[in-house]
């Protein structure tokens, strides 16, 4: 961690500095904003503006002990959002997320989807990203408290009471799997 | 399994949940790290160093101190050598800027690249005043109205911007409002509506940014960032407005509970928005003078975050009826809503946001029992009238579910159902709905421990469209005042739809998008799954009331989609049936 925020010190006045910081970010970046957005094309504009606003940026980044990944992370979401508000008109972006139709058509077309994935459709937005950031983001509390911009605590309540309604989800469409199961 | 066993198979089971991705293409991002590298040199060489200043000092030397000392040498030298005549004086003096100007150019000086001299801009804005200001709490539902004064020279026309910034040296922006101004010096009134509040928990605070934006060229004419103007993030808020009493029914006390008046019930609607915070309790008072003070009556219901209709049934007395049953104006009816801390104990008011907190029982239950019903489609056979419903039930093992008129007569079997998530779908007789009569059906979800209500006024033709569309507006409702956030509207939008049996199931989707001058708008939308047959949907939709009315040009775009799911095999196939947009432009008069 201490070798990271020297490399930032560093990356202000060395691009080759920060040359490193996006070889040490750029796939996990890259892997977010992908399964975010679900489109390899727009996940490539997205990454290419978080880093070009980190290098911006950068002389006004504090580091304050917590990953600079979770910087671009925060960065990256911010270009989700702005991406998915220029799309939202009539194309939600984030449909595969949020939509209960598009749920109803998942559950229907990808049989072989795992239940834990469908339940976790079925959560709000704002359980599923908590999720999906510590889960499948692999973040920690206080990179995700930078990250959604709220204390480390509230991370920790968020993600308890998000797992407890993931919980609830999967016990509720128990007997449905189970249908599946015996009827396959 | 233990409770953390369950835990940390779940935790497992996401983690294996997690959704593979295609590794990033090797060409863009070796493309992409030589941009980002070539950028940061750019960067780095447009920053001050010491050797940048010798060189801009060399610079200046060249073409301002030659020139001068050249300019003082040849003005001693004509000091020296008295003039013959005053003439002669006159033209030396007219001639030496002309000198002066010609000599700044010497010949054979090396002026280097990027050395430009900067010219100031003349362009200017600031804020003259601002409402709400700065250290009141915003809500998700504000709209800052920013008063700017601008003296915009530099070009004919430019774009003046307001932004709301928030974050990490306020880099995330919150909220936009522009209006195009022309040269010259002025004021623009410019609404900003705090549009991400996602992003904003409680605590965070707002500022704004301040810009003067060449459109054309894309450029930045002006800045300014008045940091010292903050304001604090309330992301919990909550409004509620009675909109709809009932008529009072005769009501017997369980037991043999002696009274000394009668009793009757009346049901009270209540339209409410809830943000920020999953559930908090709605309070319907009633307040009568009485000898010796004012006697207050309370009931509550819980609500969960969003925005929906509640009905609350009232007790009162006899005496507070006049003769032909509606309340006394003596007795004033009033809605807030209250917040419960779990973790304090306390409950805080936070609509509308100083009203005294009823005690004890008045004060309404702990949240601790989010029960909930929701009306979904209403459908019309030959026969009957279906009514889906959605629970959800926590408070107790069972509750149960009635369907109520307006009158509280039951007008379906009640049932009994068991704790979880459901949806099921309820019949009520078609004759109680008659031609030009509207009905009300209010959901009742009782499990002795909580009461959670939900209501929906339908007419017979709702059911009919004009033509043969599938897709058409029954009716819409449009609440203001005080039963809605300042400023905002509340459209109740109730949707008739035509599903041919050929399909499976279906949805309808509604995407909302309003734009107010310049200033910016917003958008959303939502869904709702129905079965093949002839119904109708309510959707609740927030709009700005100046998105309805055209001020400032506002304009709003609504759309409905109906699709069709049919099932041939193994494959389920949607399309999309019908599109729909009503116009709304006129739907509120201009103030």
């Amino acid at each position: 961690m201490q070798d990271e925020a020297q490399l930032v010190q560093q990356a202000r006045h060395d691009p080759t500095a920060f040359g490193q910081l996006y070889d040490r970010y750029v796939d996990r970046i890259y892997a977010y904003v992908q399964r975010e957005t679900g489109d390899t094309a727009v996940a490539q504009d997205i990454v290419s503006a978080t880093f070009e606003k980190a290098l911006q940026n950068l002389p006004r980044y504090e580091w304050r002990g917590v990953s600079f990944g979770a910087w671009l992370y925060k960065i990256a979401r911010n270009e989700i959002r702005m991406q998915y508000r220029r799309q939202k008109w009539f194309a939600p972006l984030q449909d595969r997320f949020f939509s209960d139709a598009h749920v109803e058509r998942a559950v229907q077309q990808q049989e072989e989807q795992d239940a834990v994935r469908q339940a976790l459709k079925r959560l709000s937005a704002r359980d599923q990203e908590i999720l999906r950031l510590h889960f499948f983001e692999e973040l920690s509390h206080a990179e995700i408290s930078i990250v959604v911009n709220c204390s480390t605590r509230n991370v920790a309540v968020r993600l308890h009471r998000a797992l407890k309604r993931l919980r609830r989800k999967l016990a509720d469409s128990a007997p449905e799997v189970m249908c599946d199961v015996t009827s396959g | 399994m233990s409770r953390q066993d369950e835990y940390k198979d779940l935790e497992e089971r996401l983690r294996q949940a997690r959704p593979s991705t295609e590794p990033s293409p090797p060409a863009w991002k070796n493309n992409l790290r030589a941009q980002l590298m070539e950028k940061a040199v750019a960067m780095n060489q447009e920053k001050i160093t010491p050797g940048r200043i010798l060189a801009a000092a060399g610079a200046f030397i060249i073409l301002i101190g030659i020139p001068l000392l050249f300019w003082f040498i040849q003005g001693s030298m004509n000091q020296s050598q008295p003039l013959s005549s005053g003439a002669a004086a006159e033209a030396v003096a007219t001639a030496l800027p002309a000198t002066t100007q010609e000599k700044t150019a010497v010949p054979g000086a090396l002026i280097p690249e990027n050395t430009v001299t900067p010219v100031p801009l003349a362009d200017d804005a600031w804020i003259v005043s601002v409402e709400p200001p700065p250290g009141a709490p915003l809500t998700p539902q504000s709209i800052l109205t920013f008063t700017v004064g601008y003296d915009l020279q530099s070009v004919a026309a430019a774009q003046l911007q307001v932004k709301l910034v928030t974050g990490e040296n306020e880099g995330i922006g919150v909220g936009t409002g522009e209006t195009a101004v022309s040269q010259g010096q002025r004021t623009a009134v410019i609404p900003v509506p705090l549009a991400d509040m996602e992003i904003l928990a409680d605590g965070d605070e707002v500022s704004a940014q301040l810009l003067l934006v060449n459109p054309g060229a894309e450029r930045l004419l002006y800045l300014d960032m008045p940091g010292e103007m903050r304001w604090p993030v309330q992301t919990t808020s909550a409004t509620a407005a009675i909109v709809r009493v009932g008529p009072p029914a005769p009501f017997q006390p369980p037991g043999d509970t002696p009274t000394d008046k009668p009793i009757f019930q009346i049901d009270i609607t209540a339209a409410y928005t809830l943000t920020g915070s999953a559930e908090a309790i709605l309070v319907i008072n009633a307040a009568q003078d009485v000898a010796g003070g004012v006697a207050v009556t309370s009931a509550t219901t819980p609500i969960r975050e969003g925005s929906d209709l509640v009905t609350t049934t009232l007790t009162l007395p006899a005496d507070a009826f006049a003769t032909d049953g509606t309340l006394l104006p003596a007795v004033t009816l009033s809605a807030q809503v209250n917040q419960y801390n779990a973790e304090t104990g306390q409950y805080t008011n936070l609509y509308p946001g100083d009203a005294e907190l009823p005690q004890g029982e008045a004060a309404g239950p702990p949240p601790e029992s989010p029960d909930i019903v929701r009306i979904g489609a209403i459908m019309l056979d030959e026969n009957s009238l279906n009514v889906s419903l959605d629970y959800h039930l926590e408070s107790a093992p069972t509750a149960t579910l009635t369907l109520e008129d307006a009158a509280a007569t039951a007008v379906a079997e009640p049932l009994t159902v068991a704790a979880g998530d459901d949806n099921l779908t309820l019949p009520i007789t078609a004759n109680t709905l008659q031609a030009g009569m509207p009905l009300t059906i209010t959901a009742v979800l009782d499990s002795g421990a909580a009461q959670t209500t939900d209501s929906r006024t339908l007419r017979l033709n709702d059911f009919q469209s004009d033509g043969a569309e599938d897709l058409w507006i029954a009716h819409i409702d449009v609440i203001t005042g005080t039963a809605v956030p300042a400023d905002m509207a509340l459209l109740q939008v109730t949707v008739g739809y035509r599903l041919g049996q050929e399909f499976s199931a279906g949805a309808i989707r509604y995407s909302v998008r309003h734009q107010t001058g310049n200033a910016g708008g917003g958008g959303g939308g939502g869904g709702e799954q129905l079965s093949p047959g002839l119904g109708i949907i309510t959707f609740p939709i927030y709009l700005p009331q100046s998105a309805l009315t055209g001020e400032y040009d506002g304009t709003v775009a609504l759309q409905f989609e109906l699709t069709g799911t049919a099932v041939a095999g193994q494959n389920a196939d949607s399309q999309v049936l019908s599109t729909l947009t009503p116009d709304l432009s006129q739907l509120l008069p201009e103030s």
